[in-house]
């Protein structure tokens, strides 16, 4: 989410980095404003040219989900309901108007599938993050901060790790649903069928274990892992193929578009009625930020002493400071996280439910061809899942596809998935309790 | 010595019109597949496209392709035609969706010499005024200006390549310039 509000104060920068990180000098209270006015951004979104049905928001499952949650037409008048009054040309000031709520030219705005929180939280940035905000807010074991940092510190704190703000569309957190941490994995696994590839840290745990799970019922799309795979076996075969001008040519763009489908269906199964949209919102929110302070030498990173050429190394370093390792495969997670988040968004919205279309995922004369590719690359690399590779012999040949064509929901049609984790997933390692105020 | 010239000619004709024989052949095979393969990279690039856009709009790094052009349009105070500005130099048809109805049209721009300044600058800040002169016009057959456009796609010829994307165009009595 924040990503969008980089991207438009970068543009107004004329185009320098450096602007990105004026999204850390706005005051928290415009921050939370603005993210129920970004909230309502997705009504003005067009259709996109190809896929989803005219005159309808292109995601979340529901026409009607954006309007039921956003804000009055006619807000009440300060101090009921301010607006964000962000002002992207000087970022330290309020104007009398909503903030930007458009990406681009008046178009609205889309945030990131809920797969980017998952993937980036998979790096093990958030726990790095509220380690390190704790060190900074309870004790002096970290160096003292300059005062951009001291602003990404409080807006940090106000606006993740505390109670949201009465009626914000953050408000995913309750006496019902209290802990934050449960409540994303209880979305990830709901959509995903998978959970983080580590456990929530003792000091947050509480007693709750796995005990969430139980009350997520039978939906869940335990299967997606094994479609989105096989999804991508499928481009890779097309890509490898995409210049054959004779001899056989196993790719079949129909089974391309028939995963698709099955996978847009998967999804939208959760998302019936609006199911998790908000929630998505909300996760995307925390993540982007986190994301965000790890995209360049931002203040806090530079306060720390964690100056680096990438978000994974960035990370590295600031978990070092706070005892905490950071998964192994975090710089493929982070390369990972935005393109396959866009592809799924895209499948989401149904623009490869047809052969033709679901061609464009292997052209790799396309931005899209290319993105796959390094979308292949960095999954593989980052799950230890072998997607190029085809089993091999002189005796039996190797089915280029599954018997069974693959359905939404049973996961009958091709082979059950991993339970929970990837094979080789990436594991942070907390650090002990203890070890507060020791580098690691 | 005579025959064998006449042989030789005749053999050279003959050849010739093997070969002409084979290439209106290969000809026609080619065409079939290139209208083929035409239909499909269209279809790709227009896929392509759209995910561009997409990306674009979840605030994807400009810089690493996701800056689609963005287009403002709106209903004239007549209701006859649609103003279309910002327009990239190479506009020359656009695609107009509005519930069921699609209509493809040529832009008509006579008052269009060259590419306009706001080209240069930055998208964030293309917005025009409602007051500017549009930089070219259509006028739909079958929607009307009581009908909202739900998207507008800019092409550069009339079935080619999208180039730019545009928002959603209220009805005339509820237009945001009203």
């Amino acid at each position: 989410m924040f990503l969008n509000l980089a991207e438009l104060l970068q543009a107004q920068a004329n185009g320098d980095p450096k602007g990105r990180e004026n999204v850390f000098l706005i005051h928290p209270l415009q921050l939370s404003r603005w993210l129920d006015e970004a909230w309502a951004g997705l009504a003005a979104v067009p259709p996109l040219p190809i896929g989803s049905p005219p005159g309808s928001p292109p995601v979340l499952g529901s026409a009607g989900i954006v309007e039921a949650l956003d804000l009055p037409e006619k807000p009440p008048p300060p101090p009921l309901l301010l607006p964000s009054g962000i002002d992207i040309a000087n970022v330290d000031t309020w104007a009398e108007q909503l903030g930007p709520t458009s990406a681009s030219g008046g178009l609205g705005l889309i945030w990131h599938h809920l797969s980017y929180a998952y993937v980036v939280e998979s790096t093990g940035a958030f726990e790095i993050f509220a380690e390190v905000v704790r060190r900074l807010v309870v004790g002096e074991t970290l160096p003292t901060l300059l005062p951009d940092a001291v602003k990404w510190l409080r807006a940090t704190e106000e606006l993740f790790f505390r109670d949201p703000p009465l009626f914000s569309i953050m408000g995913t957190v309750s006496e019902l649903r209290p802990r934050a941490r449960v409540s994303r994995r209880n979305a990830y696994w709901r959509m995903f069928g998978m959970d983080l590839p580590y456990d929530i840290p003792a000091r947050w745990d509480g007693a709750g274990g796995q005990a969430w799970k139980a009350d997520i019922g039978d939906g869940v799309n335990a299967d997606f892992r094994a479609k989105w795979s096989e999804l991508l076996r499928q481009i890779w075969l097309g890509l490898e193929n995409s210049r054959n001008s004779s001899g056989a040519n196993p790719t079949d763009g129909s089974y391309v578009a028939l995963l698709c489908r099955a996978i847009k269906d998967m999804f939208n199964d959760r998302r019936r009625g609006g199911l998790l949209a908000r929630e998505e919102f909300a996760y995307v929110t925390v993540l982007s930020w986190f994301h965000l302070t790890l995209q360049s030498d931002t203040p806090i990173v530079r306060d720390l002493k964690a100056e680096a050429t990438t978000p994974a190394e960035r990370l590295a370093l600031l978990g070092q400071r706070v005892g905490l390792t950071p998964a192994q495969r975090a710089r493929e997670l982070f390369d990972l996280a935005e393109p396959m988040s866009s592809v799924l968004r895209a499948i989401e919205v149904g623009t490869f439910d047809d052969p033709g279309q679901a061609a464009t995922l292997f052209d790799d004369t396309t931005t899209l061809g290319e993105e796959m590719r390094d979308i292949i690359n960095h999954w593989q690399s980052a799950t230890g899942e072998r997607i190029k590779e085809r089993p091999a012999g002189t005796t039996v040949t190797a089915p280029s596809q599954p018997l069974r064509v693959p359905t939404p929901g049973s996961g009958t049609g091709v082979p059950a998935p991993a339970p929970t984790r990837p094979a080789r997933a990436p594991t942070p390692v907390p650090a002990a309790a203890a070890t507060n105020g020791q580098r690691s | 010595m005579a025959t064998n010239t006449d042989g030789n000619a005749e053999n050279a004709k003959f050849l010739e019109q093997l070969v002409k024989l084979t290439d209106a052949v290969q000809r026609l095979a080619q065409n079939s597949l290139t209208a083929e393969r035409d239909e499909g990279v269209l279809l790709r690039q227009r896929v392509d496209f759209g995910y561009q856009a997409l990306g674009t709009l979840m605030g994807r790094a400009r810089t690493k392709g996701f800056n689609v052009r963005v287009v403002d349009a709106r209903w004239d105070k007549s209701g006859t035609a649609v103003e279309l500005f910002n327009l990239p130099a190479e506009a020359a048809w656009v695609e107009l969706r509005g519930g069921v109805t699609t209509e493809l049209l040529e832009i008509d721009r006579p008052q269009y010499d060259g590419d306009t300044a706001a080209d240069a600058k930055p998208q964030s800040k293309r917005r025009q005024p409602p007051d500017k002169t549009p930089d070219g016009r259509v006028q739909p057959a079958e929607l009307t200006s009581d009908d909202r456009i739900d998207s507008l796609l800019v092409l550069r010829v009339r079935r080619g390549p999208p180039i730019a994307i545009g928002p959603r165009v209220e009805p005339l009595q509820v237009s945001r310039y009203s």
